[in-house]
């Protein structure tokens, strides 16, 4: 897909609807001086083009998932390609990265307990051939998790409005 | 941390808004039964607990940011909390979490080039006393981000 090459209004748009996800296109269109139309418009093509996503975050240490843990593997590389497809079945990892450095890919797997932890350790993984090995580091606190990276905030603060 | 307990109506409410965090609250309200002002409350008071947070998420690789790291840190044990602090202060730090393991912190770096992540490791992290070793895998591919998970369904599944 060709990138999308966001102009100063989408990082505009970007900027206040990181920090606040569901401002209404109508406040926007007011902050921005342009038409509610035009702000649903741009709003539809960040997210056609996966520049951007609005969603509910929470803490999953705070909704009863109890077991947040980085998992850092080492795979066989002629099975590269079919772990991560099992990996990415499994509804405990929630976020799978290819990598460079001492391990090949790094999970993150959110899970209700440790027991089910030990049960994705000994049981799914063990089945999935081309795991050579895994170091598990088991979260014990989540001390920050932000979402407003998108490096635009200065493009609102000029226009001297509060977002 | 307030003792504040989830009930059906609120973790339902919280699934729906994962899939879409703007979806109207009358949407949610007929979804679920319950009264638009109900689920505005509702959402109103989750938000203000600090369990909900409805933001509009970009893809680091899309708003200019090539380089994102996953570093693992191990820290002298008397400073981790004084650690944890320095790193979340950071802005090119958008994940800190204190774990067990080989390490004992967990950081994820987002920045615009490889330069600056060198920068980052060699610069940021040599001003921070108290950090004694970091293992760093560089993000080449993202094969799975999903952060809707449905703590239900988790619940039973697997």
């Amino acid at each position: 897909m060709q990138p999308l090459v966001l102009d100063d209004l989408d990082k505009k748009i970007l900027a206040y609807l990181q920090q606040e996800g569901r401002m209404t296109f109508v406040t926007l269109a007011a902050y921005l001086g342009v038409s509610e139309g035009t702000i649903r418009k741009r709003v539809k093509r960040l997210e056609e083009n996966g520049v951007m996503k609005t969603m509910g975050v929470t803490d999953p240490l705070k909704m009863g998932l109890d077991t947040v843990a980085f998992i850092w593997f080492k795979v066989d590389r002629h099975h590269m390609d079919s772990v991560i497809a099992a990996l990415n079945a499994l509804e405990a990892v929630r976020y799978l990265v290819v990598t460079t450095g001492g391990h090949d890919l790094v999970a993150m797997v959110v899970l209700p307990n440790r027991t089910k932890l030990v049960a994705l350790l000994n049981e799914e993984f063990a089945n999935i051939e081309g795991i050579i090995s895994t170091e598990t580091s088991i979260v014990l606190q989540i001390h920050k998790q932000i979402y407003d990276w998108a490096p635009f905030s200065h493009c609102i603060e000029k226009d001297g409005v509060q977002g | 941390m307030s003792g504040f307990v989830l009930d059906q109506f609120d973790r339902d409410i919280i699934r729906l808004l994962q899939q879409d965090g703007r979806m109207p609250f009358l949407t949610i309200a007929h979804e679920l039964g319950l009264a638009e002002g109900t689920v505005r409350r509702r959402v109103g008071k989750l938000m203000d607990e600090g369990l909900l947070k409805i933001v509009g998420i970009a893809s680091p690789f899309k708003v200019g940011l090539q380089t994102v790291a996953i570093v693992g840190l191990k820290v002298d044990r008397g400073r981790l909390q004084p650690i944890a602090e320095e790193l979340s202060s950071l802005t090119e730090v958008r994940y800190v979490a204190l774990s067990t393991g080989n390490y004992d912190l967990v950081i994820e770096v987002v920045v615009a080039s490889n330069d600056e992540l060198l920068t980052f490791l060699v610069d940021r992290l040599r001003e921070i006393p108290g950090i004694n070793n970091t293992g760093t895998s560089v993000v080449l591919k993202v094969a799975k981000e999903d952060l809707a998970w449905d703590s239900d369904q988790m619940n039973t599944s697997l």
